[in-house]
C-alpha cells in the first residue's frame, strides 16, 4: 500500500467500526511522517536519528455525548480494543447541548490552489547530504565566532508527511507536506565564567526557500558575539524595538486572548473589543492560511473548516477571535477557525538599521526570557535580551532585564513597523517598534 | 510548526501540559494540541490477542512485553546486536505502551474525554558521544531489527557482540507496580473532575467559570541495553488542575491549583479534591486585591515547596552535564569550587516515593538515586547522562531521561530541593526591608552558557520593613545562575516539596519533574514590575 492509501485504510477502519458501534458522526484524521535529523559538531556528526509515524486522531458525536481519543497501536485487535474503549467513554458523558459535528457548511468553499506545501526534493536528500550541510553551517558559524568560539552545533532536519481527514458527514481532505529546516547556535566565552551563546534557525516547505548553509551559520555568530559583554542598564521607559524572528513570544501573549475559549471562558481581555479600536494604527494582523509555500498553510483546517483569510486587527481595530465550532456555537457566533496559520503584518518602509538610526534612547530586544502574560486581565511581565540603543546607534549588549506592562495600552504603543517580515516560518512579522516601554534593570 | 528538537528549549511549566503522546505528526511538526484534546488513555485488555501472530514466548519469561507483544529475550539481544553490528560501543532498546485518559470540565459538566495509545519502541547506538537513534510504533521483532540497522549506520567498523545474556534489574519500587487506571470505569474518573469541578464553581459568588482538566495514565516501559541490563517497570501518573475565574466590580481574575502523584484514583480522595477547588478560588480571589510590584533589583525571600523553581531554573539546567561537557554551561568550570554559602545543600533525588519526578530506574537502565549537587556550598556534581558519565569517568546517576521512545535520553533533573538551613521563616523575612516574598509560579526559563534564568511570580507580597503587607501578582523575575547562587543568604528550616503539576522542557523533550525548597532569601533579583 502507498502511503495515502494507508492513511485512508486507516482512517476508514476507524470510521466504520465507530459508526458499527452506534455512533452516529464521527471525524478521523490518520497522519504519517518521516524525519530525519543530523546533530553536527566538533567536525563530525554528534546525532543521527531517523524515524517513522503513522497514527490517527478520533472524535465521536453521540447525541451531545463526546470524546476525542488517538492511538498509534494500528493492530487489528488493538483498534478494536481501542473503538470499545473510545465507545465506553463517549457513552458515559453527560450530554452537551452544544457538542456537535462541524456543520457541513462550512466545508465549502475549499480553496482550489496549490500551496506548493511539498517539494519532491524531500524524498531525494541524503544523509551525506545532509551532513554536508551541517557541517557547512558549523564552518561558517566558527569562522564567524574567531577565537572566542567555544563550540557550534547544527541540525538539520527535513520532515515529510501527509494527512487525510473523513467525516462521517461528507468532509475529506487530504494534505501532503514537507520541512526542511537548519539550526546553528555557537557558544562564545565572554568575561568570567558566562559562555552566551547565539542562534539562527530557518525552515521552509521548499528546498529551494533555504537559505544557504554558510549564511545560517554566519548570522548564529553573529548573534552570539552580539551578546558578549551583557550587561542591565537602570530601569526605566524608553523605546522598545522588537527583532522580526523574537516577535512570536509577544504576538503569542496577545493572541492568548483572541481564542473563543478565552472568550467563552472569560479569560480574554479582548471580551467586547471586536470593531472597537484596540491598537495603533500600524495594528494590522491577518491570519492567512493560503500562502505559497507557508509553513502554517492549509486548505481547510483540523475541523473541516475551508480556508479563508481571517484579519485579525486592521489599523488598530480588532475584528475576529479564534472560533472552533464548539465554542462558536457557545457564543452564539458563527465560526472562523479554532486555530491560527500564518500571521501576517504588512511591512512599513524602513529597515531595522534605519529603525534603530532613528532612536535617541532605546533597547532592540532580540529575545525573550521567561515571562508570562495574564490573558484575563492583559498584564505581562517578561525578560529580555538584546542590544541598547543611544542616539541611534548600538551601543552594548544588555541582558537579566524585565520589560512589564498591560496589552491594552501597550499596542497602542506600536509606533512603527520594520520593511523586514521573517521569511522562514508562520509568523511573517517585520520588527515592531514600541514607544515608551517599561523597562526594569538595576 | 517548528522542528523539533532544534532549539535548546529549557522551560518549566506549571501548566500539566505534559509529552504529547500518540499524535498522528504531519509533516514531522509537533502540533500544540489544544488543551481540551490533550490527554488520553487506551484499553490494555489483559488477554490480548496479539501474542498468536508473533514467535511464542521462550518456557516461562514473565514480563509485560513479552507477554503482551511477544517480545522476548532472545529478541531484545538479537535487536541490540544489530545495534552494534557496526562498530558501536553501546546499544540499547526501549519498548513503550502508554495509554492515557483527559478528561475537562467547564461550564459545570464534563465536556470532553479522551482516550490514547501509544505504542513503540526506540533504538540508541552510541560510539563515544556519538548516537545513532531510531524508533518504530510497531513492536514486532523485524521493526526492532530495522530500526536497530538504522541506529548502527552512526558507526561505520566491524561489529561487536551483543550481550550474551540480560539479567533483569529489579529496582526497589518507588511507585505502585501495576495497573491503577485502567481497571477503572469510565464514569468513576468523570466523577473525579464533576466534582472538583463543581467545588470550585460554587467555591464563592464572585466565582463566575470554573475549569479542570485531569490526566491518568499507565505507563509500562523496558529498557534492554549491551550492558546486559533487563528493566521493566511501570510508571503511573494522574494530575487534576482547576482554573478558577471570578468577576468584582467589572474586574475578571483567573488563577488555578493543581496537585499530580504517580498514583492511582486513591489519591484523589475527598479531602484533595477539597483542597483543589478551595485553593483555585482563594488564589483567584486574592487577586483582587494585588497589584504588580514596582520594577527594580530588591532582596527576594522565596516561600517554601513552589519555589523550588528558583533551583530548577537558576542551577538545575546549567548542572545538566551534556552542557558541561560540551564546555556550553556557566557551570562548565566550577565542579569542585564554592558556589554558596556553607549552609546550602541541593539535592536532586529519584526516591521520593509517588513523586512526579521519582524514577526508579532511569531510560538508560541506571537504578534510582539520590545525587547530591550542591553540598555544602560546593559544587560536587552534575546531573549524569550515560554519554557525560563516561566522559568525566563517573558512576551515571539515573538522570538520563527522555519524553517517550521516540527520544534518546538526556540529562534531566527529577525531583530537585534544597536541604533545610538554620534560619527560623519568621527571621528570614524579619531582616529584609523593601523586597519581594514570592508564593506561587506560573513558569520560568534559563540560558545554559549566560547563566541568566527567569522565572513567573504570580503571586506574593511586598516585605516593608520586615513585615509582610500588600499582595502582588504577575512579575517576572530575572538573575543570573552562579551570581543568585552566591546571593542565597539564608536558608530556613522549612523544607517542603510541592506537588503541582510542573513539567520541564529541554531539546523538545517534555518531563514531569518535582521540586521543593525551604524559606529562601537571595539578597538580590531583578523584578519586573509597572512604576505607579
Amino acid at each position: 500500500m502507498s502511503g495515502g492509501d494507508r492513511l485512508r485504510d486507516v482512517a476508514g477502519r476507524l470510521l466504520d467500526g465507530a459508526r458499527r458501534r452506534g455512533i452516529p458522526d464521527v471525524r478521523v484524521a490518520a497522519g504519517r511522517s518521516r524525519t530525519v535529523t543530523v546533530v553536527w559538531r566538533k567536525g563530525r556528526v554528534d546525532k543521527v536519528q531517523e524515524s517513522a509515524r503513522l497514527g490517527a486522531t478520533l472524535h465521536l458525536y453521540l447525541e451531545g455525548r463526546y470524546t476525542s481519543c488517538g492511538t498509534n497501536d494500528l493492530r487489528s485487535e488493538a483498534v478494536e480494543r481501542f473503538l470499545d474503549a473510545a465507545v465506553a467513554m463517549c457513552r458515559a458523558m453527560t450530554p452537551d447541548p452544544y457538542r456537535a459535528i462541524p456543520d457541513p457548511a462550512l466545508y465549502e468553499g475549499r480553496p482550489e490552489v496549490d500551496l506548493a506545501l511539498f517539494d519532491p526534493a524531500a524524498a531525494e536528500a541524503t544523509t551525506e547530504e545532509r551532513k554536508e550541510y551541517a557541517a557547512a553551517m558549523e564552518a561558517a558559524a566558527l569562522e564567524t565566532a574567531g577565537p572566542k568560539a567555544i563550540q557550534a552545533e547544527t541540525t538539520r532536519q527535513d520532515d515529510e508527511g501527509e494527512l487525510y481527514q473523513v467525516h462521517s458527514n461528507g468532509f475529506e481532505g487530504s494534505q501532503r507536506s514537507s520541512t526542511f529546516a537548519g539550526w546553528a547556535e555557537v557558544s562564545l566565552q565572554d568575561e568570567g565564567d558566562k559562555r552566551p551563546s547565539g542562534d539562527y534557525d530557518v525552515a521552509a516547505r521548499r528546498w529551494a526557500d533555504l537559505p544557504a548553509a554558510a549564511e545560517t551559520g554566519r548570522r548564529a555568530a553573529e548573534y552570539g558575539l552580539l551578546r558578549l559583554g551583557a550587561r542591565k542598564i537602570e530601569s526605566g521607559r524608553r523605546t522598545m524595538i522588537v527583532e522580526n524572528r523574537a516577535v512570536g513570544r509577544i504576538l503569542g501573549y496577545l493572541l492568548a486572548a483572541a481564542s473563543g475559549r478565552a472568550l467563552q471562558q472569560k479569560q480574554s481581555f479582548l471580551d467586547g473589543a471586536v470593531g472597537r479600536p484596540f491598537g495603533s494604527e500600524r495594528m494590522t494582523l491577518l491570519d492567512d492560511p493560503l500562502i505559497p509555500g507557508g509553513l502554517g498553510s492549509r486548505l481547510f483546517d483540523g475541523e473541516g473548516i475551508s480556508a479563508r483569510r481571517l484579519p485579525l486587527f486592521e489599523a488598530g481595530v480588532f475584528r475576529n477571535f479564534f472560533l472552533d465550532t464548539y465554542y462558536a456555537r457557545k457564543l452564539s457566533l458563527p465560526p472562523t477557525t479554532g486555530g491560527r496559520s500564518n500571521l501576517v503584518l504588512p511591512p512599513g518602509d524602513r529597515s531595522l538599521d534605519e529603525l534603530v538610526a532613528a532612536v535617541a534612547d532605546g533597547i532592540l530586544v532580540r529575545g525573550f526570557l521567561g515571562g508570562n502574560s495574564n490573558s484575563t486581565t492583559g498584564d505581562f511581565s517578561t525578560g529580555i535580551y538584546g542590544t541598547r540603543i543611544e542616539g541611534g546607534r548600538l551601543t552594548h549588549a544588555v541582558a537579566e532585564m524585565n520589560v512589564a506592562g498591560n496589552h491594552k495600552e501597550f499596542w497602542r504603543r506600536l509606533v512603527e513597523v520594520g520593511n523586514d517580515p521573517w521569511p522562514y516560518g508562520a509568523l511573517r512579522i517585520p520588527s515592531l517598534v514600541f514607544e515608551d516601554v517599561q523597562f526594569s534593570g538595576v | 510548526m517548528k522542528p523539533m528538537g532544534r532549539r535548546k528549549f529549557l522551560e518549566l511549566t506549571a501548566a500539566g501540559v505534559a509529552g504529547a503522546a500518540g499524535l498522528p505528526l504531519f509533516g514531522g511538526c509537533r502540533k500544540s494540541r489544544p488543551a481540551e484534546a490533550e490527554a488520553g488513555r487506551a484499553d490494555l485488555a489483559a488477554a490480548p490477542s496479539s501474542v498468536a501472530d508473533a514467535a511464542p514466548p521462550a518456557a516461562k519469561e514473565t514480563g509485560y512485553f513479552v507477554e503482551n507483544f511477544g517480545i522476548d529475550e532472545a529478541t531484545l539481544r538479537r535487536t541490540i546486536a544489530e545495534g552494534l553490528s557496526r562498530g558501536g560501543d553501546y546499544a540499547e532498546v526501549f519498548l513503550e505502551h502508554k495509554t492515557a485518559d483527559g478528561i475537562v470540565f467547564e461550564d459545570g459538566q464534563v465536556i470532553d474525554a479522551s482516550v490514547r495509545v501509544d505504542l513503540g519502541a526506540g533504538v540508541r547506538v552510541l560510539l563515544g558521544d556519538q548516537t545513532g537513534y531510531a524508533f518504530t510504533e510497531e513492536l514486532t521483532p523485524e521493526a526492532l531489527r530495522a530500526a536497530a540497522r538504522t541506529a548502527a549506520a552512526i558507526a561505520a567498523a566491524g561489529a561487536a557482540a551483543g550481550p550474551e545474556r540480560l539479567a533483569r534489574l529489579e529496582p526497589e519500587p518507588r511507585y505502585p507496580q501495576q495497573p491503577l487506571w485502567l481497571p477503572v470505569a469510565p464514569a468513576d474518573k468523570l466523577s473525579i473532575v464533576d466534582r472538583v469541578g463543581k467545588r470550585v464553581a460554587a467555591g464563592d459568588p464572585a466565582v463566575i467559570k470554573a475549569a479542570v482538566r485531569f490526566r491518568a495514565e499507565d505507563d509500562v516501559v523496558l529498557i534492554a541495553n549491551s550492558d546486559g541490563v533487563l528493566a521493566e517497570e511501570r510508571r503511573p501518573m494522574t494530575f487534576l488542575y482547576a482554573t478558577c475565574t471570578a468577576e468584582k466590580n467589572g474586574r475578571r481574575e483567573t488563577n488555578w491549583f493543581s496537585r499530580s502523584r504517580r498514583r492511582g484514583p486513591d489519591f484523589y480522595t475527598e479531602e484533595l479534591l477539597d483542597r483543589i477547588a478551595a485553593e483555585a478560588v482563594r488564589r483567584t480571589l486574592l487577586l483582587f486585591d494585588a497589584t504588580a510590584p514596582e520594577p527594580g533589583e530588591m532582596p527576594v525571600v522565596l516561600a517554601p515547596a513552589t519555589s523550588g523553581i528558583l533551583l530548577h531554573e537558576a542551577m538545575g539546567h546549567g548542572f545538566e552535564a551534556d552542557f558541561n561537557r560540551k564546555g556550553i554551561s556557566i557551570f562548565a568550570s566550577m565542579i569542585g569550587r564554592p558556589v554558596a554559602r556553607e549552609f546550602v545543600t541541593i539535592v536532586d533525588s529519584g526516591l521520593e516515593r509517588d513523586d512526579r519526578g521519582a524514577l526508579a530506574v532511569d531510560d538508560e537502565g541506571t537504578p534510582g538515586r539520590r545525587t547530591v549537587l550542591v553540598e555544602k556550598g560546593r559544587l560536587v556534581s552534575y546531573l549524569h547522562d550515560r554519554i557525560s558519565a563516561r566522559h568525566y569517568g563517573v558512576e551515571p546517576t539515573d538522570n538520563g531521561r527522555r519524553e517517550d521512545f521516540r527520544f534518546p535520553p538526556l540529562p534531566r533533573m527529577r525531583v530537585t530541593f534544597m536541604e533545610p538551613g538554620p534560619h527560623a521563616p519568621e527571621e528570614v523575612i524579619a531582616s529584609v526591608k523593601k523586597g519581594l516574598y514570592a508564593v506561587d509560579f506560573s513558569n520560568g526559563e534559563v540560558t545554559i552558557g549566560a547563566g541568566d534564568y527567569s522565572f513567573y511570580v504570580k503571586t506574593g507580597y511586598l516585605i516593608e520593613d520586615g513585615r509582610l503587607t500588600a499582595p502582588v501578582k504577575d512579575a517576572n523575575v530575572i538573575g543570573n545562575g552562579p551570581d543568585s547562587l552566591a546571593k542565597i543568604e539564608m536558608v530556613a528550616g522549612d523544607l517542603a516539596l510541592d506537588g503541582g503539576t510542573w513539567t520541564c522542557g529541554k531539546n523538545g523533550q517534555s518531563v514531569p519533574v518535582g521540586l521543593g525548597l525551604p524559606t529562601v532569601k537571595v539578597s538580590a533579583i531583578n523584578v519586573g514590575g509597572v512604576r505607579r
